[in-house]
């Protein structure tokens, strides 16, 4: 079975169709990477499957069930997380406390629990920065030590793209959606992501989604390519197909490309 | 065209218009209580701008790079400048009243009295009294600049002993009856005529601090290099240091007496205020200008809960609800009501954000004061005449309208509201609301319902500022809307924004600041607003973040990225290489 469907989705904002019956389907375990040239619709889906857009038509089924309608927050918690084009993290936050908000969806500490330092309290708080050390340890030595102290906001660029990948796998996904996460790295640290990527589905069992401009990372990690234009479907397939699809060359051109 | 005045000059301005300014706005003639001889706070008020002019001409700068220190024979000719300045605008200002006529200025600014003239002339008319207050002047900025010229290790001993000796002077009644109480004399310290400080005292008390703030930095260094700390002597040292501080609080109101123990509790019940608000505002990110909405609940629900009367034309009367509980278990059903107020505030307000969250909380605020004291709910609440005869929740030998007694039941709610706030900020609830504040949108996606945590931050900072309101009740015994006004809500988050947003002792130290010194310095009582918007300005522009904020070390930590990169050892250079460079690579050959 799939993991997710997204079926025959439409959102427009206004007068611009941002998505017309977009159909694609991830299953279990695979890396999808969906590419189209700017203003394809890319992010568009992104946030209708994350709930922050509701979509005019068409349905996300995750696991047998439409999660459209729901909140970002129980789609997360439903085992969806998610990276922003732009990087979003929590500035003023520590690096170890970026993570821990990861795991809030994972955790059940109330009010109570925090004011009178309950023993289950005490445990479930250990085991969230357990956990958000174990998702920022994922990046090595990246995101360690004493750096885990530090604001948000005095990382690196592409620690804090790491950082809110590693934010995102403290949620405990199964799905994991990531926005064009080497935008912006210098080709070094994109090959070293590349890995990551791979590694998250290998080691950590996620399926993957990815939105990726470099085609170098989508065809080091893409099981299958999904190729978008004007918020629809125009090729789908393994690396080679999809990349030598006339009508993405046409798409990416802007051309007829030559027979 | 003002920066091409010469520094000094500029200077000498600006301390002569705030010198003018604090003249017309009455600080200068009306506070006259003597702090040294026969010294008034208006004088030391009144030659505070100069000094300090002369004292910022005068200090170390950094001029490209460089630190400039002007030496004290450059320092004293600066100061001089600044003082010449200065005092040319005040001889200017009493040129133009005389001109004027006293009365006829005084109809326009009522400060402007015959005794503020002969202040700011010594006494003398015409030339006279102006070369007089020139002189004056110059002396002042000369003396800022001496400060300013002299090497850190004797300035800032200098400072203090003298900060020290003002503030003493001004503190008599503190100071006198806490030294009665321990059975010491202080007749040499303070004149039994004037009530300030003898000559004698003022110089004895700057000698001493001078000289032990002197040896202190002098020697505080040397003492913790040579002293090995490990962490056993550092819990050591923490105990003691706590148990000092506790002492000190429990002490303390036998030490101030009767009428400083009032102004303690009412800075007790600012610090509820300004803890409950710290969460909905320092924590949540939620600016919530209607926080008195919570204090009178708290202090309505208190009242009748305890048994309080309504106010009526013809006496007392017992309000259409009213049971008789003992506060201390009034108090669990006040904190719960007050959190379901919060939720009811919440709830419309739920898609709100920064300024418009604002303006409708703004508006409940108002709601809630209009409510309590309108016709249609007099028979619960008393109307505009309010409630009175509000019990004063008595344990044992214990009264709480006994203000020494109060302390310690405020004392009380502020160490709860404390831990909890402490609690709080450093668990999963407190992560999301943080989360939230940081940025919402994101927040929700990470898995952070923020519909659940606004309504919860605004019912969980209800309930403390109800705390607030319930001992409020308790201080006062009686209620009316003039105890509800927008002031409260203004000054509380005045509370939250001075020490520091997010900050549980930047909420005390705020509290002190702006209800402990204008409640000790009742001198400054009618000058309270004045004192609000100068401290929020100065905060504003020199610390922003707060007296004492919630500090996140913060360090530039991209050279260690760089370094970090040979880390990244399984990605070799030929591999960039025999990468494709364009989209589409293999493809579309
Ligand atoms: N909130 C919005 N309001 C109005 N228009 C929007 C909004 N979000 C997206 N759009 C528009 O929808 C179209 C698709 O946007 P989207 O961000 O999904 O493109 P994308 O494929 O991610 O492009 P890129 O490669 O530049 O990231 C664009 O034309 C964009 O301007
Ligand atoms: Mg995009």
């Amino acid at each position: 079975m799939n993991l997710l469907d997204v079926q025959g989705v439409s959102k427009h904002f206004g007068g611009l169709y941002a998505l017309s019956g977009l159909d694609f389907a991830v299953e279990e375990g695979e890396i999808l990477s969906i590419i189209g040239p700017n203003g394809a619709g890319k992010s568009t889906v992104f946030n209708v499957i994350t709930g922050l857009y509701a979509p005019d038509d068409g349905d996300v089924v995750f696991r047998g069930e439409s999660i459209v309608g729901l909140t970002p927050n129980q789609i997360t918690r439903l085992g969806i997380a998610r990276t922003f084009q732009t990087v979003h993290l929590f500035p003023n936050m520590t690096v170890l406390e970026n993570a821990m908000v990861g795991q809030h969806c994972r955790s059940r500490t109330t009010i109570f629990g925090a004011v009178f330092l309950t023993p289950s309290m005490r445990r479930e708080e250990r085991s969230i920065r357990e956990h958000a050390e174990s998702a920022l340890g994922f990046f090595g030595q990246r995101l360690a030590g004493y750096r885990q102290d530090q604001p948000a906001f005095s990382l690196s660029y592409a620690n804090r793209r790491r950082l809110e990948m590693a934010r995102a796998l403290a949620t405990e996904p199964s799905l994991l959606l990531l926005d064009e996460p080497t935008a912006g790295m210098n080709p070094r640290e994109t090959l070293e992501l590349r890995d990551h990527i791979v590694r998250m589905r290998d080691d950590l069992g996620l399926t993957i989604l990815v939105i990726e401009h470099d085609m170098r990372v989508v065809k080091g990690v893409s099981d299958r390519v999904v190729a978008c234009d004007y918020g629809q479907k125009i090729a789908e397939g393994s690396y080679e197909d999809v990349a030598n699809d006339e009508h993405v060359i046409e798409a990416y051109l802007g051309t007829k490309a030559a027979g | 065209m003002f920066r091409r005045i010469p520094r000094v000059v500029r200077a000498g301005l600006v301390a002569g218009i705030v010198s003018v300014y604090l003249c017309l706005v009455g600080v200068v003639g009306s506070l006259v209580t003597d702090v040294v001889g026969r010294i008034t706070v208006g004088r030391v008020l009144l030659s505070i701008p100069a000094i300090l002019a002369g004292f910022l001409v005068a200090r170390p700068r950094v001029v490209s790079g460089e630190v400039r220190r002007s030496s004290v024979r450059a320092g004293v000719p600066a100061g001089a400048i600044v003082g010449l300045t200065t005092g040319a605008l005040l001889a200017v200002f009493v040129g133009i009243v005389n001109l004027l006529g006293v009365d006829t200025v005084r109809n326009v600014f009522i400060a402007v009295k015959p005794g503020l003239m002969s202040l700011l002339t010594f006494g003398h008319a015409g030339v006279v009294g102006s070369v007089l207050r020139i002189a004056a002047e110059v002396a002042l900025g000369a003396v800022g600049g001496v400060i300013g010229a002299m090497q850190d290790r004797i300035r800032v001993p200098t400072v203090i002993a003298a900060t020290v000796v003002i503030s003493l002077g001004l503190l008599r009644r503190i100071v006198h009856p806490a030294l009665a109480q321990l059975g010491l004399r202080d007749d040499w310290l303070f004149s039994v005529v004037t009530l300030g400080l003898t000559w004698f005292g003022a110089a004895a008390v700057f000698v001493v601090t001078f000289v032990t703030t002197f040896a202190w930095r002098a020697n505080s260094a040397a003492i913790r290099a040579r002293t090995h700390r490990t962490p056993a002597t550092e819990r050591g040292v923490r105990v003691v240091v706590l148990a000092a501080i506790g002492a000190g609080l429990i002490a303390l109101p036998f030490l101030v007496g009767s009428i400083f123990s009032q102004i303690l509790g009412t800075v007790g019940i600012y610090i509820l205020l300004g803890l409950g608000l710290n969460i909905v505002v320092g924590y949540a990110g939620l600016l919530d200008l209607g926080y008195v909405a919570f204090f009178a609940v708290g202090a309505y629900t208190t009242a009748v809960l305890t048994g309080g009367s309504r106010v009526t034309t013809t006496g007392y009367a017992p309000p259409s609800f009213s049971l008789h509980l003992s506060f201390f278990i009034a108090i669990p059903i006040v904190v719960v009501v007050a959190a379901l107020v919060g939720l009811v505030i919440g709830a419309p307000v739920l898609r709100l954000r920064g300024d418009y969250l604002a303006i409708v909380t703004l508006g409940f605020g108002e709601i809630a004061r209009v409510l309590f004291s309108s016709d249609w709910l007099k028979g619960a609440f008393g109307g505009t005449q309010g409630m009175t005869a509000i019990p004063a929740a008595p344990i044992g030998n214990l009264d709480f309208r006994n203000t020494q007694h109060f302390y310690f039941l405020v004392l009380a709610f502020c160490l709860i509201a404390v831990y909890i706030s402490w609690r709080l900020a450093d668990s999963r609830v407190g992560r999301a609301w943080n989360a939230m504040r940081e940025d919402e949108q994101v927040a929700e996606a990470v898995g952070v319902s923020t519909v659940r945590y606004k309504l919860l931050a605004f019912a969980m900072g209800g309930a403390i500022g109800s705390l607030g309101g319930a001992l409020f009740a308790v201080q006062v015994g009686a209620l009316n809307n003039a105890s509800f006004m927008l002031l409260v809500s203004i000054t509380a988050l005045a509370v939250v924004i001075l020490g520091g947003m997010g900050s549980i002792p930047g909420v005390v130290v705020g509290a002190l600041v702006l209800i402990g010194i204008p409640g000790v310095f009742s001198e400054f009582e009618q000058y309270r607003l004045l004192l609000y918007g100068a401290v929020l300005m100065a905060i504003m522009i020199l610390r922003p973040q707060g007296l004492i904020p919630n500090v996140r070390r913060s360090q530039e930590l991209e050279e260690e990225d760089v370094a970090q990169d040979k880390w990244a050892g399984a990605v070799t250079a030929d591999e960039h290489a025999t990468s494709p460079a364009l989209p589409l690579g293999e493809g579309t050959g």
